[in-house]
């Protein structure tokens, strides 16, 4: 799925990255604990859903190379946070919809998260 | 004997300067950067802001006034050059040599045009260009041909503004060398967990990482309260991180899983009260 269908389905805004629209997303996963990201993303061409909006978010993404960051429930992140992802070329996208719906409009489009191995 | 002009004027600041250097935020305390000054016997820091351009410039003078103030836990933002005088990569000695004799500082910073610090130029740097080119070539051939590489960054508990920039510097001296994408990535994780760790856990810390053709080796050491019990650290979930780190997306109990899943080799040391030392490998051709 291509970075825009992403912006369409989720009739999000583009804080960053408006050239970068057709990067192409391999899966997405949605995590508040970037921690969780840091294991749950660790491929190429992942989208990360999240309500976080500190710039250690960016920092994750650029650890992960993550392909592109969704903010979710119209959250507003601050300048430090834009500057970062600008210079990193990071594209940034904010979404009306709550986590929950997010995910949920992503994954019916046929957007997988990665997949889970090993037992609980 | 005088020398003349043109040949000053044939040299760039790029070819000489030094560009080992360490850049600190404006929140790293005087006593850690007259350490690193020590280690890494150099007299001039760039003290950049968080997207790494330069604001300041700490100078083996400004850690003298500090120390004569007994004042040595100050940010380094308080003794600091603001704003310095500085040098562009393409300036030629010539023009450098006038700065150095208007201002009679010892060393200038060098920046490129986005303004980010990418080396220093000082008065050592220029008489050794001047005693003998050649010689000095040679050296530098000889070096990266027996020592392996290492990075080096200091790494300020507490301070979050900055928690990551070491990590990102790792990654991106990696992704210069060439090292595969998905190598990487393991080592970019465990450095930003490492470092986060140090962050919030302890006083002070320093990331090393080594690297060599065989192996990346990753050094996480700090001064902090250590770990009591590294077994329970260890189990996914458990932490002590207090609840504004949780806030940043961080504490929660995930960091050493997830180290350590990225490691081919993870050792920890610890002291209780005196610190930690984390030592992980990633393999870059596995042991057969």
């Amino acid at each position: 799925m291509k970075l825009r269908e992403v912006k369409d389905i989720l009739e999000a805004e583009v804080l960053v990255g408006e050239n970068e629209l057709d990067r192409e997303i391999k899966i997405a996963g949605a995590a508040d604990l970037m921690s969780d990201a840091l294991a749950l993303l660790g491929e190429g061409g992942a989208l990360l859903l999240t309500g976080l909006v500190t710039p250690q978010v960016i920092r994750t993404a650029e650890m992960l190379d993550l392909s592109a960051i969704v903010f979710v429930r119209g959250k507003m992140p601050p300048q430090e946070t834009i500057e970062l992802a600008r210079k990193l070329n990071i594209p940034l996208l904010r979404t009306k919809y709550p986590m929950y719906e997010a995910c949920g409009k992503l994954y019916n489009a046929g957007l997988k998260g990665r997949k889970v191995e090993g037992v609980l | 004997m005088r020398i003349p002009k043109e040949f000053f004027e044939s040299i760039k600041v790029k070819e000489i300067m030094n560009t080992d250097i360490v850049k600190v935020t404006s929140y790293h305390d005087m006593r850690s950067i007259q350490e690193i000054m020590r280690i890494k016997r150099i007299d001039g820091l760039p003290v950049v802001n968080d997207i790494g351009k330069m604001i300041g410039l700490v100078t083996v003078e400004n850690v003298i006034s500090a120390l004569v103030n007994g004042d040595l836990n100050a940010p380094c933002s308080k003794y600091m050059v603001k704003d310095p005088k500085y040098l562009k990569p393409d300036d030629n000695l010539y023009t450098a040599l006038c700065l150095f004799r208007q201002y009679r500082f010892g060393r200038f910073p060098v920046i490129n045009d986005n303004g980010e610090p990418i080396g220093i130029l000082s008065t050592r740097d220029i008489v050794i260009k001047l005693l003998d080119v050649e010689e000095k070539e040679i050296k530098i051939e000889k070096k990266s041909e027996i020592e392996p590489l290492v990075l080096e960054y200091p790494v300020l508990g507490g301070d979050f503004s900055s928690a990551g920039m070491a990590s990102s510097a790792v990654k991106k001296a990696l992704q210069q060398l060439g090292v595969d994408p998905a190598i990487i990535r393991r080592v970019a994780i465990i450095t930003y967990e490492a470092e986060m760790n140090i962050v919030i856990h302890a006083y002070r810390g320093v990331l090393r990482v080594f690297l060599s053709p065989e192996v990346i080796e990753i050094i996480a050491e700090d001064e902090g309260p250590g770990i009591p019990d590294i077994e329970l650290a260890m189990q996914p979930g458990y932490s002590t991180a207090p609840d504004n780190i949780r806030e940043m997306g961080f504490g929660a109990g995930m960091g050493l899983p997830n180290i350590k899943n990225c490691s081919d080799d993870l050792k920890i040391e610890s002291q209780v009260g005196k610190g930690t030392k984390l030592i992980s490998r990633v393999y870059i051709r596995k042991n057969e």
